[in-house]
């Protein structure tokens, strides 16, 4: 595991209302550096560490900018930002990881972004408007609800940002992708449903899987408490209902290497040895899952699962 | 990857290495010969989708046939799929040709007939040169005699050519 950063929240700022801006300054020094597309693990102090897409300039290492949707469904991360976290409060952060960077042999990038999707892509925006890059923006979102930044992505982009407001234009990912140059590649960041649609499209036409890069909203979703066991050191451990897995092994002192928390990126695939598995994940081939689960979305459903850790 | 029998190496292209993509906006084949019924096999394979041709006898020159596919690259849609029959030293140049116009590789279908000429890549001059399907070979630029590695570069279309005896480089003749 990297170094953790202390850092101290220099602003909260609300968007819209569901939408809040965190701006975090290091408590001594400057931030490590990031890649446009990265994102950090904030820790909260209910146990919780979420991931969250640095939105800030990758040029800027004085501070960090993340903006959070406050989740109907919350189990108690952006809950805990909106209601209870305060400017001057000091939070502890993994140091920055990118699941989601530009590729470097693509000739134009086709953004696509809907609601809090969007913060990824101001990064992006910003590291190709400095390489002079060609790239569009395309932005769904609904208006006074999840339209955050709206007005600062038209003054910077102009006409590379193409609106799609609920309930006036809808965003079709076939017309989105036809006929594109050759150096193309598509991002998104949105619902799973969006995602879903644009790499089904995207096959349709031809275009390699390569072309096509995304970053769900990874966070995992409550469920049943169950128990586990670890099979090396004979240790037993409860996982409450909107625990995840990985979360209940951290409580414990054991710590998995991760990076998305969200079932996505692969890192925190462990191996187990029984037990029923409710998998959630989108990483795993069919054949692994047998015998891996992913602590960070995984659950159980019936018989104790016991982990080969 | 799974299972690659330990007999060839990560490095060494397979052929073919993929199927045609039914669903792709238009299909281009590029052939070192005349091929003209593969054209129409193609054709019948992938259905509605359009499929071109460009054949290297067509052409004054090898130079002259890459200025038209880079031309018909340029234009292309994303989607398009490429396919390269011919020698190793003539399906590799194209595609480095056509990963540089923004195709990725597994939009690249190649086949690849064995018994043609390749190229090797001479780590004592770093010269690349045509070559035979022999193990060794005398580099043309530099003299050494080279045994042509199991190990090849996809950027360089090339396989690596390393001194055979570091005691008789040149194969000089034993006292």
């Amino acid at each position: 595991m990297s170094a953790l950063l202390d850092v101290r929240v220099a602003a909260i700022r609300e968007l819209t209302p569901v939408i809040r801006e965190y701006r975090l300054e290091a408590l001594g020094g400057a931030l490590p550096g990031f890649s446009a597309g990265s994102h950090v693990q904030l820790h909260l102090p209910n146990g919780r560490r979420n991931a969250y897409s640095l939105l800030g300039d990758p040029a800027d290492t004085r501070q960090y900018r993340i903006a959070v949707r406050q989740q109907e469904a919350s189990r108690g991360g952006s809950r805990y930002l909106h209601q209870q976290l305060r400017a001057g409060d000091v939070l502890r952060l993994s140091a920055p990881a990118n699941l989601f960077p530009l590729h470097s042999e693509a000739r134009k990038h086709l953004l696509v972004a809907a609601g809090i999707g969007i913060t990824p892509f101001l990064a992006h925006s910003r590291e190709l408007l400095r390489q002079g890059a060609d790239f569009e923006l395309h932005y769904a979102y609904r208006a006074g609800v999840s339209d955050a930044y709206l007005a600062e992505l038209r003054q910077l982009l102009g006409p590379r940002l193409a609106e799609y407001p609920a309930g006036q234009r809808r965003l079709d990912p076939a017309a989105l992708l036809r006929g594109r140059p050759l150096g193309s590649h598509v991002y998104a960041c949105g619902p799973q449903s969006l995602l879903l649609d644009l790499k089904e499209q995207a096959a349709a036409q031809g275009w390699s899987d390569r072309r096509v890069h995304w970053e769900a909203f990874a966070a995992p979703e409550p469920g049943q408490p169950f128990r586990v066991e670890l099979a090396r050191s004979g240790r037993q451990l409860e996982v409450g209902a909107d625990q995840s897995l990985l979360e209940a092994l951290e409580a414990n002192g054991v710590e998995i290497p991760n990076l998305c928390r969200g079932g996505v990126c692969g890192q925190c695939q462990t191996p187990y040895l029984k037990g029923d598995v409710e998998h959630r994940d989108h990483f795993l081939a069919a054949a692994e899952r047998s015998n891996s689960l992913m602590p960070c979305v995984s659950r159980g459903c019936g018989s104790p699962i016991l982990l080969d850790i | 990857m799974s299972s690659a029998p330990t007999d060839h190496p990560f490095s060494v292209p397979r052929y073919p290495s993929g199927q045609p993509c039914p669903e792709a906006p238009e299909h281009l084949l590029v052939t070192q010969g005349t091929e003209a019924a593969l054209r129409g096999t193609l054709a019948a394979q992938l259905g509605a989708v359009p499929v071109s041709h460009l054949a290297l006898p067509d052409f004054p020159h090898q130079a002259a046939l890459q200025a038209a596919l880079r031309a018909r690259l340029d234009a292309a849609p994303a989607g398009l799929r490429l396919e390269l029959h011919g020698d190793e030293a003539f399906i590799w140049p194209l595609h480095a040709l056509a990963r540089q116009a923004g195709l990725q590789a597994d939009e690249i279908l190649l086949h690849c007939d064995a018994s043609g000429s390749r190229r090797v890549f001479c780590v004592h001059c770093a010269n690349c040169q045509p070559a035979g399907a022999s193990a060794h070979l005398t580099c043309a630029h530099c003299g050494v005699v080279l045994e042509v590695r199991r190990h090849f570069s996809q950027r360089l279309g090339a396989y690596l050519g390393v001194c055979a005896d570091a005691d008789q480089p040149y194969q000089e003749i034993q006292p």
